[in-house]
């Protein structure tokens, strides 16, 4: 749809105008990378990425799986997703290097998804992170192009030169912008089914990118690339506006579910944690199912995380909740209730892919249709790095093969960027190179 | 303390302090190079390179390419980092060859003259600002402050904000934006855009978001304004309509008792013309005070009526009586205010409508002047039948003039049914009654004996003889028997006279089955003989009857009795109006003759759920002609809704009457549609009589049971000994057993306005003497005097003057004493008096609220009584405006607001606040869009009326062209105000944006809105969608600043550096005391003058919570959610004062310029109750915020022991030494810990038990990676383990033993618990804790993190807090003298 805007005679259009001062568009190097064909039209079901992180890492001595197919054993507190072991690959020996040169927790989890190293003192600054590459290629297919969600607050603060908001974002759009998660479920909600398009809304969008274009002149370099985040937002803004109402003529591919199949959920954030990982998986789950989004990632906390978990019993004393924080007292010993926590959050994600696994999409299901990526970013919760616990579930649409474990331990290029290079050329993503990793796993 | 001069002369002035300072490293410069090469580098190549040099350096630290001053220069940050590992011997690691003390001493010696060198070479460098978007609570605070609305949180669901630079969420880096917050943007944006109140003169924010919302903050605006000024008014004032009692409106009452006991409080600075400032004090009405003093203190000269009495009465008042006011009230103004004063309910005044009848006003003068007076009084004889004495009193009305000739007219007794019995006939007539009342008690035996031979005759098929023969045959007297059998005589065959219903009524309502029969005013008796139950609104069921009464008729339905038979009767009555109406009240009667029988009666008003049943009632009987009557009766007078459906049905042996039945039967042809009476089903004709009757004018009523009931039932046989019980009766002395039912019989049966007396006109004896007067009565027909003639019946006394008359109580019963006064016509011209009727022995004053004056309407008197009142009523009047303001004194109202105040206006506003009064209503009308609201309320009046009251339809029609014209006079209103909203909107963005608009900008502005109505927005919408354009724009969310082209760095413009400073301090954007300085603010005297008025400010919490509570790491507390809540389940309701505490501690801090090393050992801090409690501090009660001193010997005083710290550096459950003590190192002394190493090793996998929360960090620190840097802060969390995770003082660990707060300090002092670490603290680290402070401050101040160039300005505020006690006003006014905050970075600087 064009807008229909009054022009003065010998008035070039704003977007003529903002082109011609080579404002960045939305990434633009992004958008000049062809998409392979087949990967995202056609009538086939797409491909879909979930990513699900859980701070903190895990129990250290329950966290493994061996064997193949319906023969592979798991630890303990992987023993949630033992109805999916052929549909698993479990991943040993990965690492991101970057993320063992800072401190703990404030530089261990903002690089996860991008292996990008992480400026310290007042500059904010770490890669564009896989699922937002994704997002920055296919996302225009879908109404939103991806969701990025959390159960936990970011934490306003600052430890040991690094800004704890490294240690809640996984998700970036570019370099120097963490992506805001959204912990309401409510507005998680409407995000994906809300058709807002309120009249007289782009009118003043449009009014407002063309104050941002006239500042842009003005300033700085540093304040254009902040100003430029805020002028790409809005016009992600307009464009979703636009596009309302011409959806599905985007995908050429019927989703199973024409709009949400739930109640939208009620306003504010859930006191129970479990209600609210619930909430947002389900929400995770829908925007698949309707294919009004193909990209999510969920944190289920924070690094450094300040949850408790009232809801689940403790070992020693069933009556009462585990009502201690995770971070430290719980994470640095290898408990029966730390083990109990990490089950919990395990839970989460065997309950994404069985939702998305009762999900028929013409003999597949929509969980062999995506790769659901879940990871930590220290293996246990004393802080180590040097390897990362990584489970990735579904087909990718029949590329991957699960039942498997793959061990890098002792491979000399155990990039973690490697894999996301891997999920990156599935997901028909031409690169050659991303992060720190030059080629794919090949065995991914 | 001028620091002008100074700093106006660039970044290089503090520097030039500071290298002064440091004069031997200036000089040293050169020697700088030198030493590095000779000292540093051989060091450097012997401990780094090996791991810091070549191709693979470890941690990307590479020193061997430095070889110069200039390299290092290049590498700054490396260097500053190498500088603290060096200090802090994490380098070289221990496993490597060390430095000797003396290669490390000379290695920091150089780093730390190098670093100062370069640190003031740069100095004051406004360093890399980023674009800083609003963080979230300086967007709502922003937004609370632009709108005025405190009660906006339009960020309640953005994510989080998150901290960069030195912690502060204020940093552009850590603040970003995605889709999905823009998004939220423009929702917010939209969400406060909903509060814009289109206003004429422009636009308001108001707390509602929708029109019923603001119309009620304009309506608290005026009740708030009308309550400044008034009361509420004495007693009671209500209305009744449809049955529903209605407030007419109490408030808006004039405390005059303040007034004056101002007056008497304060004469003598009344006196001396003070009223402005007594009446301020006292929340007053200067110019009413003034006023009431004029009043008060006049001379009585000519002597006034009304004023006289009130001036004596406060003369006679003295100061020291503070009650003097009140009763000066009482006495002698209140009586006359409700005298000269009415209130009407206003909810259909509609004068200003074109309406002319209703009331005029609210209020409305009273004029207690009349030309003639009556009088009516209901004698109420004594029980023990003495005389009643009736007092006539005239008195002169206060103004003594003697020529006040009373005329007391025709003073007479009256009862219904009976001739007046004037009083100048009294004695001759008590004389008549006493003896036809002996004739008539002698004779009642014989009398009914005749009667009954009569009845057996007739019941024979005879006639019987005449009633003259008939009382010679029984030898009583004949009038005596006419009179008797007149009573209980055979019943008529016709019913009475204008009885019955004429006119016949058809298709009721619309509704073709609707028919019956109606009289005036709604009397009707209807019968609904269609199959479907119908509304109209009253309910009639199919075949249902249902009677309406008019105000004074009953509506009537009467069952004539077409032989002599025994009967059972019942029926039922309810309301057949759905929630409106207030009930009818019923009877059910036998009559007979003149007589008649109540059988039941009842009210419908107490229930209306659901029909009264009535009946069965058997054994009724009745001779030929009686009547079975179901009289319904409006009870008030009130007959709106009196629509009642009546059930009747009578059942002798063989035959029964159904009233439903009978007249709902329209297939026999007969039925109501017939005729009126209506026959019966068997085509009886004139069963059913459809009636009304005056209310009150039944017959003589027969209690059931007495003895003449009785002996009317009984057969003739069994009559015998009842006619010996009356007898009996009759011959008992009056007054004995006159209690029971005979008793009472006997009393009415001879009553002089009975039935037997009144038809023997016992009270109207022949002759017309009167004989002399009694003592005390008037003489009649003479004037006193002889001016002029006097009528036979009346008396005529000069006033002041008492007559009185004694009246037997046997003539007094049941009567009336009514007379009328009027002046002479001789005299009546100057004459004023009042008149008083009075049965007791009061004495009314000469001139009494209570009673009129009667003048002639024409006359002099008149004048002068008419002046008084009026002068009266201006000065003191009950109420001086509506303040209720909207109606709820009528059921439907017309008027949505009524506004009367001039009193108000006239009496106790100047003219600014009358100004300001009509400013109030103006905005309610337009902001309610009343003249629209008036157009609804109208059409539903006339609806109202088109179903209930058919009379007021055309009355209400008639307002319809004044309505439509206002209505349309305020569409041409709203359409006027259009283009000054708009501008309204411009302006508003100014103040948003921070700046004037540009012209571009206010013409895009303009040409948005255009566009909104072009696609078809209305004009609202559209300025909601212009303001939201406004709040989404980057001028409002970002702090824009435009730097000047080229690298250099430059001062920002006046209002850059306002938008600075009150960010800074405030957390939003600048007031208008600042918006209006800006253009001069970087004239240093402006600036400082600014940023002392807005640390005074109470927003300066805001600079508490935003760099206070965030320095402090407790930021956010008060929704802390980490605390066990099994353990703690006390602290979801702590957490909240616990935060409050921190938050009054920095705000008392800032506000009240105090010093900062406060902080750390004040004796004082703020408390409610609840946290006093938490803290164990006696003596603090109630819910307010409080300062508390001396709270250092309960363990508390200053941020080392506020709960929130402690609280916060907690475990869920346990207290935490480590978090407590890397608190203080890190966040107060601002100490560099080295990271944590890598694999720290997991703990016992089961802690073992019962290990206090010491014993678990200890053994946690005691592994050989960690047990080094434990050391640095562990000891300071040891010695606040006196307090638990919540920050209570405890005695005990968590495992039950004495807690253990002794601890060995780093630098080896020993400590043991809170207080010694405090006085530690304030001794050792005074300095490195202010530094702190200062670094934090400086940080949030200029949205950074501190750099080596910021040193310097460090080092100069900390030397200037050293000579000004620590004033944190000293440390914040330096920063915003700093060039660092002043200026900003040239266009081209360079960007890392």
């Amino acid at each position: 749809m064009i807008r229909r805007r009054r022009l003065q005679a010998g008035h070039v259009t704003r977007r003529t105008a903002l082109r011609g001062l080579g404002v960045s568009m939305a990434l633009p190097w992004m958008e000049s990378l062809p998409a392979r064909a087949d990967a995202t039209t056609g009538d086939a079901p797409p491909l879909r990425l979930a990513v699900l992180f859980a701070g903190n890492g895990f129990h250290s001595k329950e966290w493994w799986a061996e064997g193949q197919g319906t023969g592979m054993r798991l630890g303990r507190v992987l023993e949630p997703l033992a109805d999916f072991r052929e549909k698993m690959l479990f991943i040993r020996g990965l690492y991101n290097a970057e993320a063992t040169k800072g401190n703990i927790h404030s530089s261990q989890t903002g690089n996860l998804l991008s292996g990008a190293p992480l400026a310290a003192g007042g500059e904010i600054r770490s890669g564009t992170s896989v699922d937002q590459v994704l997002a920055q290629t296919h996302g225009r297919d879908t109404k939103v192009p991806s969701l990025v969600l959390g159960c936990e607050r970011s934490n306003p603060s600052v430890h040991k030169n690094y800004s704890m908001l490294y240690s809640s974002h996984i998700s970036w759009s570019s370099p120097t912008t963490p992506t805001p998660l959204e912990i309401y479920p409510a507005l998680a909600f409407d995000r994906l089914f809300k058709d807002g398009a309120e009249k007289g809304d782009e009118s003043v969008l449009d009014a407002v990118i063309e104050d941002a274009g006239d500042l842009r002149r003005r300033i700085g370099v540093g304040d254009r690339r902040k100003l430029d985040e805020y002028l790409d937002s809005v016009r992600d803004v307009e464009r979703r506006i636009e596009g309302a109402g011409h959806r599905g003529e985007l995908q050429g591919w019927k989703p199973t579910l024409g709009g949400p199949d739930m109640q939208r959920p009620a306003d504010g954030v859930p006191q129970d944690i479990a209600e609210h990982m619930r909430l947002m998986c389900d929400i995770l789950v829908l925007g698949f199912q309707t294919d009004t989004t193909r990209i999510a990632t969920l944190k289920l906390n924070n690094d450094h995380s300040a949850l408790r978990f009232p809801n689940l019993p403790r070992a020693d004393n069933p009556a009462q909740g585990i009502d201690y924080m995770i971070h430290h007292l719980l994470s640095h010993a290898d408990t029966d209730d730390w083990l109990r926590v990490n089950q919990f959050f395990i839970e989460q994600l065997a309950y994404v892919a069985r939702r998305l696994d009762a999900i028929d999409e013409g003999g597949r299901s929509a969980l062999d249709n995506s790769m659901v990526l879940f990871c930590s970013s220290m293996l246990t919760g004393s802080h180590d790095n040097s390897q990362l616990p990584v489970v990735l579930l579904g087909g990718a649409g029949g590329r991957i093969r699960g039942g498997r474990v793959l061990d890098y331990t002792a491979d000399s290029n155990r990039q973690m960027c490697r894999l996301y290079l891997s999920m990156l050329q599935t997901s028909g993503v031409p690169l050659k190179s991303f992060g720190d990793a030059g080629e794919p796993l090949a065995e991914v | 303390m001028r620091a002008c001069g100074r700093w106006s002369i660039g970044p290089g002035g503090v520097a030039g302090i500071v290298l002064a300072a440091l004069g031997t490293a200036c000089c040293a410069a050169e020697d700088l190079g030198v030493r590095f090469t000779r000292d540093v580098l051989p060091l450097v190549a012997r401990y780094c390179h090996e791991c810091h040099s070549g191709d693979a350096v470890e941690g990307d630290v590479d020193v061997a390419s430095a070889t110069s001053l200039a390299d290092l220069r290049g590498d700054l940050a490396i260097w500053q980092r190498a500088r603290e590992v060096i200090h802090d011997r994490q380098m070289p690691p221990v496993d490597s060859a060390q430095p000797t003390d003396a290669e490390r001493d000379a290695l920091e010696a150089f780093l730390r003259d190098f670093f100062r060198g370069e640190a003031a070479s740069r100095a004051g460098d406004p360093g890399e600002v980023v674009l800083r978007r609003l963080d979230n609570a300086e967007y709502t605070y922003t937004t609370r402050d632009l709108t005025g609305v405190a009660t906006l949180d339009p960020a309640r669901e953005f994510p989080a904000d998150n901290a960069a630079g030195e912690g502060f969420s204020n940093i552009g880096q850590a603040l970003v934006m995605s889709p999905a917050l823009a998004e939220k943007y423009l929702d917010a944006a939209k969400g406060i855009a909903a509060h814009a109140v289109p206003l004429p003169d422009g636009l308001r924010f108001a707390e509602g978001t929708s029109r019923p919302d603001w119309t009620h903050e304009c309506l608290d605006a005026l009740h708030a304004f009308y309550g400044r000024y008034t009361a509420p008014v004495d007693g009671a004032m209500q209305t009744v309509a449809q049955g529903i009692t209605l407030d007419l409106g109490r408030d808006g009452g004039l405390p005059i008792a303040r007034y004056l006991a101002a007056a008497s409080d304060q004469q003598a600075r009344l006196a001396a013309g003070e009223a402005d400032a007594v009446a301020r004090e006292r929340g007053l009405s200067a110019k009413y005070l003034a006023t009431v003093w004029r009043t008060v203190t006049a001379i009585d000269e000519p002597a006034s009526p009304l004023l006289g009495p009130v001036r004596r009465a406060w003369r006679t008042a003295t100061s020291s009586d503070p009650a003097a006011g009140l009763r000066v009230v009482a006495d002698t103004i209140a009586p006359w205010q409700r005298a000269l004063w009415r209130f009407n309910p206003v909810g259909q005044i509609a004068r200003h409508l074109g309406r002319p009848d209703g009331p005029p006003s609210w209020m409305e003068a009273v004029e207690p002047l009349v030309a003639r007076q009556e009088f009516r009084v209901k004698l109420e004889p004594p029980s023990d039948r003495r005389d009643v004495v009736v007092r006539l009193i005239a008195t002169d009305a206060g103004d003594a003039r003697d020529r006040d000739y009373v005329v007391w007219e025709n003073p007479r007794l009256a009862a219904t049914g009976m001739p007046d019995v004037p009083l100048r006939r009294l004695r001759r007539t008590a004389e008549a009654v006493a003896a036809d009342k002996a004739a008539v008690a002698a004779s009642v035996r014989a009398c009914l004996e005749a009667l009954g031979a009569a009845e057996a005759v007739r019941a024979a098929g005879g006639e019987p003889e005449p009633v003259v023969d008939l009382a010679r045959t029984y030898g009583v007297d004949p009038r005596v028997l006419a009179a008797w059998a007149d009573q209980l005589g055979p019943s008529p065959s016709a019913p009475p006279q204008d009885f019955l219903l004429e006119a016949q009524a058809k298709g009721v309502a619309g509704h073709e089955s609707i028919a019956g029969w109606s009289g005036d005013r709604a009397l009707s008796v209807l019968v609904n003989d269609g199959p479907e139950s119908l509304r109209i609104p009253a309910v009639f069921e199919p075949g249902g009857v249902v009677a309406h009464p008019a105000p004074n008729r009953s509506a009537i339905v009467a069952w004539r009795s077409p032989r002599p038979l025994t009967v059972r009767v019942e029926g039922s009555v309810g309301q057949a109006h759905v929630g409106c109406g207030n009930g009818v009240a019923w009877r059910l009667e036998v009559r007979r003759g003149s007589t008649r029988q109540e059988m039941a009666s009842g009210t419908t008003a107490a229930d209306r759920s659901g029909p009264t049943p009535f009946g069965p009632i058997d054994g009724i009987v009745v001779r030929q002609h009686d009547r079975v009557c179901l009289v319904i009766d409006s009870g008030d007078g009130d007959h709106a809704c009196d629509s009642t459906a009546i059930k009747l049905s009578i059942r002798a042996d063989e035959d029964a009457w159904d009233l439903a039945g009978d007249l709902g039967d329209r297939a026999s042809g007969r039925g109501i549609r017939a005729g009126n009476p209506v026959p019966d089903a068997s085509g009886r004709e004139g069963i059913w009589e459809l009636g009304g009757e005056p209310t009150g004018t039944q017959g003589w009523a027969i209690p059931r049971g007495s003895l003449i009931a009785r002996w009317q039932e009984a057969a003739a046989v069994d009559r015998g000994p009842i006619l010996a019980e009356v007898e009996q009766l009759f011959a008992a002395s009056p007054g004995s057993a006159a209690n029971d039912l005979d008793g009472r019989l006997r009393e009415a049966i001879l009553a002089a306005s009975g039935p037997i007396l009144r038809r023997l006109e016992s009270t109207n004896p022949g002759p017309d003497d009167a004989g002399p007067p009694a003592d005390g009565e008037p003489s009649f027909g003479h004037h006193p005097s002889g001016l002029g003639d006097v009528g036979r019946d009346d008396a005529c006394v000069l006033a002041p003057a008492e007559v009185t008359f004694r009246i037997p109580a046997d003539l007094a019963a049941g009567c009336e004493f009514v007379v009328a006064a009027s002046l002479h016509p001789a005299t009546a011209g100057e004459a004023a008096v009042q008149a008083h009727v009075l049965v007791d022995d009061t004495i009314p004053p000469p001139l009494s609220p209570a009673a009129p004056v009667i003048v002639a309407p024409d006359g002099p008197a008149h004048g002068r009584f008419a002046a008084a009142f009026a002068e009266f009523r201006e000065l003191f009047p009950p109420a001086v405006c509506y303040a209720r303001v909207v109606p709820v004194d009528e059921v439907i109202t017309l008027n949505v607001f009524y506004r009367e105040d001039h009193l108000l206006r006239r009496l106790l506003l100047d003219d600014s606040e009358a100004a300001h009064l009509d400013r109030l209503w103006d905005d309610l009308s337009f902001v309610s869009q009343e003249p629209f609201r008036l157009q609804a309320s109208h059409e539903q009046l006339i609806q109202f009326a088109t179903q209930d009251r058919g009379d007021l339809v055309n009355g209400f029609v008639a307002l319809q062209p004044a309505i439509d014209a206002r209505a349309e006079a305020f569409a041409t209103r709203l359409l006027a105000a259009e283009p000054v909203q708009v501008s309204a909107v411009l302006e508003f963005a100014a103040r948003a944006w921070r700046r004037p608009l540009t012209d571009g900008e206010s013409a895009a502005l303009r040409e948005l809105y255009r566009e909104l109505r072009g696609d078809g927005l209305g004009h609202d919408d559209a300025l909601k969608l212009m303001i939201a354009r406004v709040l989404v724009a980057p001028a409002f969310l970002y702090k824009l600043e435009l730097p000047g082209p080229g690298p250099a760095a430059e001062p920002v413009t006046g209002r850059e550096l306002a938008t600075r400073l009150s960010y800074f301090l405030w957390s939003s954007l600048p007031d208008e005391g600042l918006d209006a300085a800006a253009d001069r603010l970087q004239e240093p005297d402006v600036l400082l003058a600014e940023t002392r008025r807005l640390l005074r400010d109470p927003k300066i919490r805001r600079l508490a919570v935003e760099f206070g509570t965030h320095w402090l790491h407790v930021h956010g507390f008060d929704t802390h959610d980490e605390k066990s809540g099994s353990e703690f389940p006390e602290f979801a309701d702590l957490r909240g004062p616990m935060h409050e505490e921190a938050v009054l501690l920095l705000t008392d801090l800032f506000q009240q310029d105090r010093s900062i090393l406060g902080l750390i050992d004040a004796d004082h801090t703020f408390l409610d109750e609840a946290l006093a409690r938490h803290y164990r501090i006696p003596g603090v009660t109630g819910p307010e915020w409080r300062r508390v001193e001396g709270v250092r010997e309960h363990g508390r005083g200053g941020v080392l022991t506020l709960a929130a710290t402690l609280a916060k550096q907690s475990g869920a459950s346990r207290t935490s030494p480590i978090l407590r003590g890397t608190w203080f190192t890190e966040g107060l002394l601002g100490q560099k810990l080295p990271k944590p190493p890598k694999g720290v090793p997991p703990l016992a996998e089961a802690p073992p038990a019962g290990l206090s929360e010491r014993e678990l960090t200890a053994m946690h620190s005691t592994h050989a990676a960690c047990a080094g840097c434990h050391a640095r802060f562990d000891p300071y969390g040891f010695a606040l383990e006196e307090f638990d995770a919540i920050g209570r003082r405890r005695a005990t660990d968590v495992v039950g033993r004495p807690v253990d707060a002794a601890a060995v300090l780093p630098d080896g002092t020993s400590v043991s618990g809170a207080d010694d670490l405090r006085r530690y603290l304030a001794t050792v680290h005074a300095p490195a804790f202010e530094r702190q402070f200062l670094r934090k401050l400086l940080g949030f101040a200029l949205g950074r993190g501190v750099q080596l160039s910021d040193e310097p300005l460090l080092d100069d505020i900390q030397a200037r807090l050293a000579a000004h006690e620590h004033r944190v006003g000293v440390a914040v006014e330096s920063i915003v003298q700093s060039a660092q905050f002043r200026r900003i970075r040239g266009r081209d600087a360079e960007v890392p």
